[in-house]
């Protein structure tokens, strides 16, 4: 990162290639569109590109800056658009399936992580993995997801603590990193 | 949401994490998390599971043309810097009355170098130097006029870009697309660009008396415009 806020576009195109399909495929199943998502992969990567000098490794690796930018653009870019879309988006069954070959190591881990991450949300109970795709994919926030829930939002804001304290729990037990 | 204990502050956390307090709301618990080590780091632990939701998507593979979009504007910003030379890549080494200024960002380099840049050409052709590169002031009119859009197409033989600073963004789904007019012609597509501070290669020749437009297109461009240039160099 230090080459490509010095303005190297080799080290930047390394950057790309390392990250351009996760970065496209949420870019995706946010905006459910692939011109919409190609615009929004393409300002994020440049976003990056032209802010690397405010990259900050003590917070976060590059991939987890790039998919926050990612995530940011694509919700602003949701949020232009109707309901019934924002909807769509945080419905995973609805999502075109466009997958990406397995061609390489990578792409198998890659997809192995996919299918790993998916087993995670799929053993949260369905009402919280639902709030949880509401807000992330659909970027509705929790007053409009309890509106549409017909749930209080106490409830709503305790079932998203709990759905992401199950998924950390499942990606990594809290004894194993404290 | 006034007066909250801890213990409804730390209720709020996974909401704060997923983004889905409203601003007031989100604005509180920021300032709750500035007093309190406990909520910080069970942020930081509930913060992993928003990091990981990224990868449960389905994993789909970008089209070649957009990494050829991206890194056509990334040599083009990376030759303008070149073009500005070590000094504009680098702040002064020697502590100056600037130096408690934030550090210098790509945007801010690449603004910088295209002045320099400009002004190198300027110098050239003032000097009456025979680098045969002309820069043109562009006329910028509508919403870009109001943002302080500055825009300028640098001509070389028949080989154009076009420089712009503080571009405002097209609006959602639409993009900037370049156009060549020549005489009384029907523009011909020129190219579509998302750079906002930086120069554009007009794709195809352009002679004396062409004119580039800038238009703003629907999805990835049109191949007549349907909207009024805002940008407008005669060459």
């Amino acid at each position: 990162m230090q080459l490509v806020a010095g303005g190297d576009a080799r080290a930047f195109e390394v950057i790309y290639e390392r990250h351009c399909t996760v970065v496209f495929s949420l870019a995706y199943r946010i905006c459910g569109v692939r011109a919409a998502a190609e615009e929004v992969a393409q300002e994020a990567f440049l976003a990056i590109w032209r802010s690397g000098a405010r990259y900050d490794r003590t917070r976060g690796s590059v991939r987890t800056w790039l998919l926050g930018v990612v995530h940011n653009r694509a919700i602003d870019s949701l949020r232009r658009s109707t309901v019934h879309d924002r909807l769509r988006a945080a419905d995973d069954q609805a999502a075109e399936r466009l997958e990406a070959p397995e061609r390489t190591e990578v792409e198998v881990a890659r997809r192995e992580e996919a299918r790993s991450m998916q087993a995670v949300l799929g053993a949260l109970p369905s009402e919280q993995r639902r709030v949880v795709e509401l807000a992330y994919f659909g970027g509705f926030t929790h007053e409009q997801i309890a509106e549409m829930l017909g749930a209080p939002l106490g409830t709503v804001k305790g079932r998203m603590r709990l759905a992401l304290e199950k998924m950390r729990a499942s990606i990594e037990p809290r004894e194993a990193v404290l | 949401m006034s007066g909250l204990d801890h213990r409804e502050f730390s209720e709020a956390l996974g909401a704060y994490a997923l983004e889905a307090l409203p601003e007031e709301e989100n604005a509180r618990v920021r300032e709750h998390l500035a007093g309190c080590r406990e909520c910080r780091a069970e942020l930081e632990w509930l913060r992993a599971s928003v990091d990981a939701l990224p990868a449960s998507v389905p994993q789909i593979e970008p089209p070649p043309e957009l990494k050829a979009r991206v890194m056509q504007t990334v040599e083009a910003d990376a030759e303008l810097l070149r073009a500005a030379g070590e000094r504009a890549d680098r702040p002064e080494r020697r502590r100056r009355w600037w130096s408690a200024a934030p550090a210098f960002t790509t945007p801010v380099r690449i603004a910088a170098a295209a002045g320099v840049a400009v002004i190198a050409v300027l110098v050239v052709l003032i000097s009456g130097g025979g680098l045969g590169t002309r820069t043109i002031q562009a006329q910028v009119t509508g919403p870009a006029l109001t943002a302080g859009t500055r825009a300028s197409l640098r001509v070389s033989g028949a080989h154009a870009q076009l420089v712009v600073a503080g571009l405002p963004a097209p609006p959602a789904n639409h993009v900037d697309e370049l156009w060549v007019q020549r005489g009384s012609t029907a523009p011909a597509p020129a190219g579509t660009f998302v750079v906002r501070t930086g120069s554009v290669e007009v794709t195809g020749a352009v002679r004396s008396g062409d004119q580039v437009l800038v238009t703003v297109e629907p999805g990835r461009g049109s191949s007549a415009p349907t909207t009024a240039p805002f940008i407008v160099a005669k060459a």
